[in-house]
């Protein structure tokens, strides 16, 4: 194979991808993508790259105190943000999770859902209904504090529901293969969307959606709005926290790591005595559950809950932001829930670019997909290395040394980019299996981002197709 | 002699073509048993019949277990893994964008019926590591433990193929062509531990293999199959001599 010259010594570096594209391999999901610990890498000079990591280590930049940052950063968002801005912020911690929790399922058990805004529908619509059924008749028992009540009723229900939706549909659709499966719980999801459309008994009203009030708690005297913009604020952070910290142990259990084996080689897995579609419907149903908790805690953001919340728009969504942010990255599709949420912000403050957003979205997925194969995360792990490697060569060599260590690291990364332009261009679609045989013979396999297996997220143009950004997210996801 | 392994009169077609034609064999403990014969023979397809990857077109397969043989035919092939037949695969088929450990890990928890172990932390499971450390021990795999599979030379991928089919701690592993592609240094680690193993633990082995020099070096008994069907079966004396096998193998020069 390729690449085994490459003089890294732990796991986490060498996962980052190189200006050198004839690595055929991705990232590991494992890695944060932040400062890891100080090794040599391929590239230019390596004492001095080894000298600036262990550098920026001895100052302190270690992933926890990043993590610890954005920590800091989050709790004092209400404090520093306007209050529109509080609320974008909230919605980009839920579509964190939501995007999170599909890649659970993408990226880290290789089976790509295009249908997963069922389960993001089904937890808002429960929460929805809870409110609208159970909420007058708690406030007769319990007075003051019933919508608190109702809330943690809404909660249990929500993750119920999702959960016995889940079951059976996983396990229908994990017996599928790559697009059956991707076509499967598509139809899932919009039989689904059909079902709120047709208001069965009533209960969902139809195209016009459900409010959803969350109301006022009387606690101690005082009045509490729970749907009060920085209260509930804090609320979906200590909620969204909790998911990606325990979706975090969940892909770096004994479970998650055979996840991550199923999707390298399911045949390899079940030789080894595992069942892998049952482990496949088990991660099917956590990741519901994930997107389940996403879905309930966005219904009283948004204060309506609409059939579009179960339409394959919203299952794009997800698709997307993995895409953009980067499978391989456990941080990748919060990275891409970012980026979707702020481009999408920031063209709806321009009319002249409203009226086509789709089509920057078309621009940036291309970009993506061209320029950064892992996604936005690996690409801000590269510029990370670069500015780097640049402060280490300022450091030791002065700025004009550094200044040419611009020029030519970024003329570099220009023919890599045109070489791999070309290379698209004609490579056209080989088989994972093609390519497994050619290692098996002994020859150097090359094929950059390793061959078109459709739920390989570096590679898989072909599978993100059905994103196709000239449709437009449905209103009742729109600030 | 107990047998451990047993096929009868096994049979796979592929169209026109009969892959394994009416294979009868007992696989007994504590013996080596080397599978040749020329490209095309039908080993890798026997193997495939044998862990229920491919289903056979007729016959039998039985593997003991719980103490005694018990028909597997047709059963899914993680259940006949769990139930102690593990095999390494020819084209290597290993988790490439993990690292080395990761790969091991994978196996040792199978071995431990801990895959739906949803939350502990896998680096930090002493239990389970250590499982790891002594298979990567064994194969020599210790030193590159935390690079990611992709990144290893094609003798060191040879070693992680390898190394999963043996951290499953069945009682019978087969072996598709371990030393293929090898250089005679690795090739000898190979035999080597394939030895160790044999005299310290209670795994059988079966093992195919082109290359003679290792054939002899570790076989206790060679079967001979060509298109399919067993043409010799016997110790290495016996089928060395035997001259229906160096006709069929080497069009008449002597093995
Ligand atoms: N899935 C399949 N479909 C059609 N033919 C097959 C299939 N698998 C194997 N064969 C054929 O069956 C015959 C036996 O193949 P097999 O791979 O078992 O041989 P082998 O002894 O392992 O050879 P080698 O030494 O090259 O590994 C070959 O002629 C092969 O082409
Ligand atoms: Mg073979």
């Amino acid at each position: 194979m390729s690449g085994d010259d490459e003089p890294t010594t732990d796991g986490s570096r060498d996962d980052e991808p190189t200006a050198d594209r004839s690595t055929p391999d991705g990232p590991d999901p494992g890695a944060l993508g932040v400062a890891g610990p100080a090794v040599e890498r391929a590239g230019h000079g390596h004492e001095r790259l080894s000298f600036t990591r262990s550098r920026l280590i001895e100052e302190g930049w270690t992933r926890e105190r990043l993590l610890g940052l954005f920590v800091v950063w989050c709790l004092l968002v209400p404090v520093v943000l306007p209050s529109f801005q509080v609320y974008l912020f909230t919605e980009f911690l839920l579509l964190a999770v939501f995007a999170t929790a599909f890649n659970l399922l993408y990226g880290y058990t290789g089976l790509l859902s295009f249908g997963h805004a069922l389960f993001y529908a089904a937890a808002g619509y429960a929460i929805a209904l809870t409110f609208r059924e159970l909420g007058p008749e708690l406030a007769g028992v319990l007075g003051g504090i019933s919508p608190l009540a109702t809330l943690l009723v809404a909660v249990v229900l929500g993750l119920a529901f999702t959960l016995v939706i889940a079951a059976p549909v996983g396990y229908l659709s994990v017996r599928l293969d790559e697009i059956y499966f991707a076509l499967i719980t598509l139809s899932f999801s919009m039989a689904f969307y059909a079902v709120l459309i047709q208001d069965p008994y009533g209960l969902t009203q139809g195209s016009d959606g459900m409010l959803l009030l969350l109301g006022t708690v009387e606690l101690f005297g005082a009045d509490v709005a729970l749907a009060d913009r920085n209260l509930y604020y804090y609320l979906v952070l200590a909620v969204a926290g909790g998911s990606m910290y325990a979706m975090w142990r969940v892909i770096n259990s004994p479970f998650g790591t055979v996840c991550r084996a199923i999707r390298e080689s399911p045949d390899r897995v079940s030789a080894l005595g595992v069942n892998v579609t049952y482990h496949q419907w088990v991660m099917f149903v956590v990741s519901a559950f994930f997107v389940g908790i996403a879905g309930l805690f966005i219904a009283p953001l948004h204060s309506i809950v609409t059939p579009a919340m179960s339409f394959w728009t919203t299952s794009a969504i997800p698709v997307v932001a993995a895409v953009i942010g980067g499978a391989f990255y456990f941080l990748g599709p919060a990275v891409g829930a970012f980026v979707f949420l702020y481009l999408r912000w920031g063209l709806s403050r321009y009319p002249a670019f409203e009226a086509h957003w789709e089509l920057f979205y078309g621009l940036v997925l291309i970009l993506v997909l061209l320029y950064f194969k892992e996604g936005a995360a690996a690409g801000l792990v590269a510029l990370g290395h670069w500015l780097e490697d640049l402060y280490g060569v300022y450091r030791t060599d002065g700025r004009s040394a550094a200044i040419e260590f611009v020029r030519s690291t970024l003329s570099e990364k220009a023919a890599a980019v045109r070489r791999e332009v070309g290379r698209t261009s004609v490579r056209g679609r080989r088989s994972a299996r093609g390519q497994v045989a050619t290692a098996g013979g002994g020859s150097d396999s090359t094929d950059p981002g390793g061959g078109s297996d459709s739920t390989d997220p570096g590679s898989g143009s072909d599978s993100t197709d059905p994103t196709d950004p000239t449709d437009r997210p449905s209103g009742g996801d729109r600030p | 002699m107990t047998t451990l392994l047993r096929t009868v009169d096994l049979r796979r077609e592929f169209g026109e073509l009969v892959a394994v034609d009416g294979v009868s064999l007992d696989i007994v403990h504590g013996e080596i048993t080397c599978i040749i014969g020329p490209n095309g023979a039908g080993k890798t397809t026997f193997y495939d019949l044998l862990t229920g990857m491919v289903e056979p077109t007729s016959g039998e397969v039985w593997l003991r277990h719980d103490g005694e043989l018990q028909e597997i035919t047709g059963l899914p092939a993680h259940e006949i893994a769990d139930r102690g037949l593990a095999r390494s695969f020819q084209i290597i088929e290993i988790f490439e964008r993990l690292t080395v450990r990761q790969n091991v890990q994978v196996a040792c928890v199978a071995r431990n019926d801990r895959t739906l172990d949803l939350t502990t932390w896998l680096d930090a499971d002493e239990a389970i590591n250590e499982q790891v450390d002594e298979i990567l021990e064994l194969t020599g795999l210790t030193h590159l433990a935390e690079k990611r599979c992709s990144t290893l030379s094609y003798g060191q991928q040879r070693n992680v193929e390898i190394s999963l089919a043996l951290a499953i701690e069945s009682s019978v592993v087969l072996l598709d062509e371990p030393t293929a592609g090898l250089n005679p240094t690795d090739s000898a680690i190979v035999v080597d531990f394939v030895n160790e193993l044999d005299e310290r633990t209670d795994t059988t082995f079966v093992v195919t293999e082109h290359d003679m020099d290792v054939v002899f070096n570790i076989a206790d008994r060679i079967v001979v199959l060509h298109d399919g069907r067993v043409i010799a079966d016997g110790d290495p004396g016996t089928v060395r001599a035997d001259e229906t096998v160096t006709e069929a193998y080497l069009g008449g020069s002597s093995i």
